[in-house]
C-alpha cells in the first residue's frame, strides 16, 4: 500500500512537472517557450554574457536557449499596461530593460532593447548591463508516417 | 542624391500612379505621397487629418496603433528604418494612434524611422503622420 502510494505520488508529480512547466511560457504564435522564473527578473549582464547565459541555461530540464529578437520581445508587451508594460502570462518582470539578439544597424557595438516599465525601445551599447528573458524554439513535431 | 531620390518618386507615379502602398502580409494600406514627408502635427491633428484624408479615392483612412506602424519598420536598414516599397522615404519620427499606458490623456506612442526606436511623447508635439486603411 506504501510503496503504491509512493509510486502514485511520483507520477502525479511527474505529469504535474510536464504539463505545468513552471519556469516556463508556452507562445504558440512564435512557436517558442519563454522563460519566466525568478532569475527572469532579477539578472543583469552585458550583451556578450546575456548570450552565453541563455547558451547555457537549462530550465525545466530543457537546453538550447537563445536571446529573443526584437520582433518576438516586441510580441510581449502589453501597451496597455506600465510597470511592467508585459502580458499578464508572466509572472516574473524587471522594472527594467531587456536585451534582445536583434543587432543594430546603424553600429555593431549597439543592440536592440526594449524597455518594460513601459514598452520604449532602444538600441543599447552591448557593454550596458540589461536583464534577460531567454527564448527557446519548440523543435517541429513531425508525424509518423506508417512503415509500408 | 536629392535629385535622385525625386526622380525615383516621379517615376513610381508615373509608373504605378499611386500615392499609396499595400502590404500584402498584413492586408494594411498605407499612405505614401508626399504629403508623409511634409505635414506636422500634433496628436489630435493627426487623427483627424487621416480621417479627413481622401488618397487614390479612398477616404476611409486612420492613424496607425504602434504596433501597425511597426509592421513596416525595418530594423535590418537605417535612416530610414522603413521597408522598401515605399517611395516616400521619411526618416522623422511619426505618430502612432496608441495613448501612452502611464499617461494616457497626455502622452502617445511615436516611432522614429531613423533607427526603428518607439519612445512615449507629449501630444501636443508635432510630428510627422504617415495614415492607413484596411484592404
Amino acid at each position: 500500500m506504501m510503496r503504491l502510494t509512493i509510486v502514485y505520488l511520483l507520477l502525479l508529480s511527474g505529469m504535474l512537472l510536464a504539463a505545468g512547466k513552471p519556469d516556463v511560457v508556452l507562445d504558440e504564435r512564435n512557436h517558442i517557450y519563454w522563460q519566466d522564473n525568478a532569475e527572469s527578473a532579477q539578472s543583469s549582464e552585458d550583451w556578450e554574457d546575456a548570450v552565453n547565459y541563455c547558451r547555457t541555461l537549462i530550465l525545466d530540464g530543457m537546453s538550447g536557449w537563445r536571446l529573443p529578437t526584437f520582433w518576438e520581445l516586441l510580441s510581449i508587451v502589453d501597451f496597455g499596461k506600465v510597470n511592467p508594460a508585459v502580458l499578464d502570462v508572466f509572472a516574473h518582470t524587471a522594472d527594467g530593460t531587456y536585451w534582445t539578439g536583434t543587432p543594430f544597424a546603424a553600429n555593431a557595438s549597439r543592440a536592440w532593447t526594449i524597455d518594460f516599465r513601459s514598452g520604449v525601445t532602444y538600441y543599447s551599447y552591448k557593454s550596458t548591463n540589461h536583464a534577460v528573458r531567454c527564448v527557446k524554439d519548440i523543435p517541429a513535431v513531425k508525424t509518423a508516417k506508417e512503415p509500408k | 542624391m536629392k535629385r535622385l531620390t525625386l526622380l525615383t518618386l516621379l517615376c513610381s507615379v508615373l509608373v504605378f500612379g499611386a500615392t499609396s502602398k499595400m502590404d500584402e502580409k498584413t492586408g494594411l494600406v498605407w499612405q505614401d505621397n508626399a504629403a508623409v514627408a511634409v505635414e506636422s502635427k500634433s496628436y489630435a491633428e493627426a487623427k483627424a487629418y487621416c480621417v479627413a484624408l481622401n488618397v487614390d479615392g479612398f477616404s476611409d483612412w486612420r492613424l496607425p496603433t504602434l504596433r501597425e506602424l511597426y509592421t513596416i519598420a525595418d530594423l535590418k536598414r537605417d535612416r530610414p528604418a522603413l521597408k522598401s516599397g515605399f517611395a516616400v522615404r521619411s526618416d522623422a519620427w511619426f505618430w502612432s494612434a496608441t495613448p501612452y499606458a502611464g499617461d494616457p490623456e497626455r502622452e502617445a506612442w511615436q516611432l522614429s524611422f531613423a533607427y526603428g526606436e518607439a519612445e512615449h511623447v507629449r501630444m501636443d508635439r508635432e510630428l510627422r503622420v504617415r495614415c492607413v486603411r484596411e484592404r
